[in-house]
């Protein structure tokens, strides 16, 4: 990836894009690699530069717009350069907004909440996937949308993207965010949510793939009474490792946060668990709570919890808690006196975690998907 | 204006500046120059001063840290690293100049001797001008000296047990504490020995601009029990004064120690401490803490639990009030199968002050079996202020039952009408509540130090309201 490239992509960009891959690629250009402490990328490379053409989109009367086709109207430009921080680093941000390959662009309207929900779904045959989604609610509107990281043939595939969305007065974005790429992808992905007046963002959040994945959601509640809903659930297996980070700026009152993330890890897994809550001076009223509890199933797992709670003003309620360990015994000897075997018991146990979260999906299909995965990689399959 | 509901009591007496005549003052700074001047007007042996002179060059090496408080104001050229009262170290209060005394009358150090301590250690500025132990007790051979004694009497275990368990490569200030120290205690209690009452250092830094880096080594060998008692404070200067103290404990199998620690250093210290214990097969490692002044601190006291079935647990208050930014914590380091450990935080932060929660929660891969908690509270009296909770958690096995939790929040509005209600003043219903929120802590503490808490927080929130 160099200048020559974002040349040639750029051609095909018109006005301020061009200008935005621009300064994409100087902030790109000035970073390294990052050293990350505890999901090291030490033997990583950046991949070659390839084009991606499996973008699949069921809208049902949404305003979906293929990035690579239309580019993005000038209505996209408040979100697209607030300049405000997020991301997994700054290098992986600025390599999608310099050379990302698909996207979309998604404008909700009014009603559709209520229908069938938007699905996006970046197929992967070992892809290269530089993904650039933006969001845009305009006041007062809905939107049901899943964004899904799918693999379909087991080859190791590259995934790095960035998603912001902006929810203006009023509006209500319930976006749920699947991740099941193959076990030797490696999966970056940056989510930027800003939440106006009375605006509401949920993320429905599901990892379940990749052998390296680092995620990003940051939220900016900025408008009043803004609310900022997560549920998340992570499994991870074999040697997989996944970086969660969550970060919710209170910057407005009456604002409203709550994260709520299950995990359960197995073998030799590795699990990061971030989650930042800064209730800023002025954000009186504001209201931020965070759960996070893991589940150990074997004697070699890692499980690191950072949570941060920031307080700058008095008149805020905020609270965190994080749990880890290993299935009650006692509930497991229950279960397995009533004829269930430990197998079936113990994936029961981490099934019910999951279910909230699951349950959640807006559709049939994703919901029998993601049980079917969680039961897979419990038993083992043909590893074991 | 309302009576606080503990009688009130004059703050003044820890901002007492006793004229005192000094023996001995290194110029400003920290050069190898220093260091062996120090070394050498204490006629130390030579290790001691090669050892102190590695760990300048290990301080020159390392940066600044670059995260926790601010430390950008602080210049360590401009402070004085030695400087030691005309005064030898007396065995009777009798002994000690009329100034010193008068000094740690007002801070109560002799009545408390009377009273309940097993012994008493007393630092002024740089040097231990009073230290002495109940005679019945060293009779059972219990160990309590001040350090300098200590490295003539005792050279062989000093030299295998200092800065052992705290490395001067630990960080730099660690480094710098090897280079300068002076003063502190040395305690060691024999195999299944019981010291009932408790041992007290007191530490007070008279001299603007100056250092205090004073070294604790406390040994309680298997099956024995003790509790030491640590107190600081110093008059208002407008320079910075600096205190980068060291504690080293070593709890033997099925020992225990209870470590206090009540803290009110002036608003113009950096207070920037290293406490660590390393406790061994069945012991227990109790920290109390208690952090009221200075005007950045940087502090979390370790317990490496190394030992099968090691215990430890940490109870603290931090109260930071205007132009206070308090970084304080605990580390849990669990290396061991079946042990077990407790933090519990309460912070408080008015006025515009800054209180940070920062942990460590570590729990190594063959540590199985292992229970842990912790809790950390917030209470926030203005919106001026800051409360940051940091905890790092990092688990590496299975076998673990970890819990952790934290909130922050302001008194509520009910319990305060309630109170008044009940007809206690606005003021007397919030020092309540504030009290009832260190409970926990107060509880645990001996009486005489509850109630020396009580006051402070009296102080802290007299005026507090408007």
């Amino acid at each position: 990836m160099d200048e020559i490239l974002l040349k040639r992509l750029s051609e095909k960009s018109d006005g301020w894009i061009r200008i935005n891959r621009q300064t994409g690629f100087e902030r790109f250009k000035s970073r390294d690699i990052p050293r990350w402490k505890r999901l090291s990328l030490k033997d990583f490379t950046l991949p070659e530069y390839r084009g991606y053409g499996r973008l699949s989109v069921s809208a049902d009367g949404a305003d979906v717009k293929d990035i690579m086709d239309t580019g993005m109207r000038d209505d996209v430009r408040d979100i697209v350069e607030s300049g405000l921080a997020f991301g997994v680093d700054e290098k992986f941000v600025s390599m999608v907004d310099s050379f990302f390959n698909t996207g979309v662009v998604i404008r909700p309207g009014k009603g559709s909440g209520n229908g069938a929900p938007v699905i996006i779904r970046y197929a992967s045959d070992g892809d290269l996937i530089l993904d650039q989604n933006v969001i845009i609610a305009e006041p007062y509107t809905t939107a049901r949308i899943v964004i899904d990281y799918d693999d379909i043939s087991g080859k190791s595939s590259f995934h790095d993207g960035v998603t912001r969305i902006l929810a203006k007065e009023g509006s209500k974005v319930e976006l749920t965010i699947l991740q099941r790429l193959s076990d030797s992808s490696y999966n970056f992905n940056s989510v930027l949510g800003v939440v106006e007046d009375d605006a509401a963002i949920n993320w429905s959040v599901i990892e379940m793939g990749s052998k390296n994945s680092a995620v990003n959601y940051m939220t900016y509640m900025r408008g009043q009474g803004g609310e900022n809903r997560v549920k998340g659930a992570f499994l991870l297996d074999g040697d997989r490792r996944l970086d969660l980070s969550f970060k919710v700026n209170h910057l407005a009152p009456k604002t409203i946060s709550d994260i709520d993330i299950r995990g359960a890890l197995k073998d030799n897994s590795y699990s990061i668990f971030r989650g930042d809550l800064d209730m800023k001076h002025g954000a009186k009223g504001a209201k931020g709570n965070e759960r996070e509890s893991v589940i150990l199933l074997d004697r070699t797992v890692r499980s690191d919890a950072i949570p941060a709670l920031k307080c700058g003003d008095d008149d805020v309620e905020a609270g965190h808690a994080a749990s880890c360990g290993e299935l009650d015994e006692n509930v497991l000897f229950y279960m397995m006196s009533r004829g269930l075997s430990y197998d079936e018991a113990r994936m029961m146990l981490v099934e019910a975690g999951f279910n909230p979260v699951i349950d959640a999906l807006p559709d049939d299909g994703l919901r029998d998907a993601m049980r079917e995965i969680l039961k897979r990689r419990l038993t083992g399959g043909e590893d074991d | 204006m309302a009576k606080p509901v503990i009688g009130d009591i004059d703050f003044s007496r820890y901002n007492m500046k006793a004229k005192v005549k000094y023996k001995h003052k290194t110029a400003k700074g920290l050069t190898p120059q220093i260091v062996e001047e120090i070394s050498n007007l204490k006629g130390e042996p030579d290790w001691m001063r090669q050892f102190r002179l590695k760990c300048l060059k290990i301080y020159d090496s390392m940066p600044m840290p670059s995260w926790g408080v601010d430390l950008s104001e602080l210049n360590i050229d401009d402070i004085v690293a030695y400087i030691s009262p005309d005064a030898k170290k007396a065995k009777t209060w009798d002994d000690v100049p009329k100034d010193i005394k008068e000094t740690f009358d007002r801070l109560g150090i002799p009545a408390a001797e009377k009273e309940y301590l097993a012994g008493v250690g007393a630092q002024f500025d740089s040097e231990i001008i009073y230290h002495n132990i109940k005679e019945q007790l060293s009779k059972q051979g219990v160990i309590f000296e001040d350090f300098d004694t200590a490295l003539k009497k005792y050279p062989d275990v000093i030299k295998e047990y200092f800065m052992k368990c705290v490395p001067p490569t630990d960080h730099k200030f660690a480094a710098l504490h090897g280079a300068i120290w002076s003063g502190g205690s040395f305690v060691y209690v024999p195999k299944g020995v019981k010291v009932d009452t408790p041992l007290q250092a007191y530490f007070r830094m008279n001299a603007p601009g100056t250092g205090q880096f004073e070294h604790t080594l406390i040994i309680v060998d298997e099956g024995a029990d003790a509790h030491y008692i640590e107190g600081c404070s110093a008059p208002q200067y407008a320079v910075s004064n600096l205190h980068a103290g060291c504690v080293e404990l070593y709890v033997k199998k099925g020992a225990k120690l209870r470590y206090s620690t009540i803290e009110n250093w002036s608003r113009n210290t950096y207070n920037l401490n290293t406490k660590r214990a390393l406790v061994d097969e069945g012991a227990s490692m109790i920290w109390v803490s208690g952090s009221f002044g200075s005007k950045k601190t940087m502090l979390y006291p370790s317990s490496v639990l190394r030992g099968e079935g090691a215990t430890s647990e940490f109870t603290s208050v931090t109260f930071a009030g205007n132009g206070q930014h308090l970084d304080t914590g605990a580390k849990m380091i669990h290396l061991a199968p079946n042990t077990y450990s407790k933090v519990l935080s309460k912070s408080i932060s008015k006025n515009g002050g800054i209180a940070n929660f920062r942990g460590l929660l570590k729990v190594g891969p063959k540590a199985t079996g292992v229970k842990t908690t912790v809790q950390c509270e917030g209470l926030m009296l203005d919106d001026k202020s800051r409360n940051d909770t940091l905890p790092i958690i990092e688990i590496q096995n299975d076998r673990v039952d970890m819990g952790y939790e934290a909130k922050v929040g302001k008194i509520s509005e009910e319990k305060i009408y309630y109170l008044m209600s009940r007809g206690l003043s606005e003021e007397d219903a919030k020092a309540l509540i504030v009290k009832g929120f260190v409970e926990p802590i107060s509880g645990s503490l001996p009486l005489e130090y509850a109630v020396e808490m009580s006051r402070l927080i009296n102080i802290e929130m007299e005026g507090s309201i408007g």
